[in-house]
């Protein structure tokens, strides 16, 4: 079973999972660039219903590291469903029935994970507003143009032009002014997507250290 | 007396310090806890990660040289041995100061 879903939190991700498995299904990968979620059923000899959880790391490890990391999971009895040591969500599962319940048993290092979900989202929302900012700027139409997409073209005097001219012109050059225009478009979504994802994930009420 | 600013440590952090008075790998450490705690402390992956982390910021705990190439072995450090004295003595005192009006 495949389901797509988007989320702007990892504590909502996760519920999602869990409640979806206690369906009778155990997910079995994550295509995180596409938010798909693949499940498959429980069979009846199943051991275990399984807890799924998601640890989130914002920094790439050593191929050492990222070796114990997993290995320490693994001995506690979670299986990496999937994740990568260059960073992001990180989704563990349930092996055993007798394994914890949680990959967290303190509330310190649940916040610490959050956080670091956190950073990881401000750095991409900064990164791709600036790249949605460059690509604009290197494009002769500006913000305005935007929005407009007479201004894509950059062919002269093409909406001056009559019947099969204008359309032999408008066929050329067609892919080209999407060529240009798109970036800006997918940066600055990704970087709304990301701001979401800060202003929804941003600490409500400062605590002291 | 000016008091250490990481003192009081957190229960996790003071469990794993007093585990890694001797050399083992994040998974040994949480045994060690559950054996030390008998059972009462169960420390999570993810939790016993994020505070090995830490510690090897702070360099109270640090790397030794192990034949199992997949766990990566720790102990304390002389600076992570101080501090772990000093929370100790902190707890005994406040221990002390309980006894004392009749706890």
């Amino acid at each position: 079973m495949k389901k797509v879903h988007l989320f702007f939190t990892l504590d909502a991700e996760e519920s999602w999972i869990n409640t979806v498995q206690a369906g009778g299904y155990r997910l079995s990968h994550v295509t995180r660039w596409l938010a798909l979620y693949t499940f498959t059923p429980l069979t009846k000899t199943a051991p275990v219903n399984p807890y799924t959880r998601i640890d989130f790391r914002n920094k790439a490890m050593s191929q050492r590291n990222y070796a114990d990391y997993c290995q320490l999971f693994a001995d506690s009895g979670w299986r990496l469903i999937t994740g990568s040591r260059h960073g992001g969500t990180q989704y563990f599962q349930q092996t055993t029935a007798s394994a914890d319940h949680d990959i967290f048993s303190d509330s310190q290092s649940r916040a610490q994970s959050r956080q670091r979900y956190l950073q990881f989202s401000l750095t991409f929302m900064i990164l791709f507003f600036m790249y949605a900012g460059v690509s604009v700027h290197n494009s002769t139409a500006g913000w305005s143009g935007l929005w407009h997409v007479k201004s894509w073209y950059l062919t002269p005097g093409i909406w001056q032009m009559h019947g099969g001219q204008f359309w032999r012109a408008m066929l050329i050059e067609t892919p080209v002014a999407v060529l240009r225009a798109v970036p800006a478009y997918v940066f600055l979504i990704l970087g709304l997507f990301y701001l979401i994802r800060v202003m929804v994930n941003w600490p409500q009420k400062r605590r002291k250290r | 007396m000016t008091r250490n600013s990481h003192l009081p440590l957190t229960e996790t952090t003071t469990y794993v310090l007093l585990a890694l008075t001797q050399p083992l790998h994040g998974y040994g450490a949480i045994q060690r806890i559950a054996e030390l705690s008998n059972g009462a402390v169960k420390v999570a992956a993810g939790t016993m990660y994020g505070a090995i982390e830490n510690l090897l910021k702070l360099e109270w705990i640090h790397e030794v040289p192990s034949a199992d190439k997949r766990r990566r072995v720790y102990e304390l450090t002389a600076k992570g041995r101080d501090i772990l004295q000093q929370e100790v003595q902190r707890l005994r005192q406040l221990g002390n100061l309980a006894t004392q009006v009749g706890y």
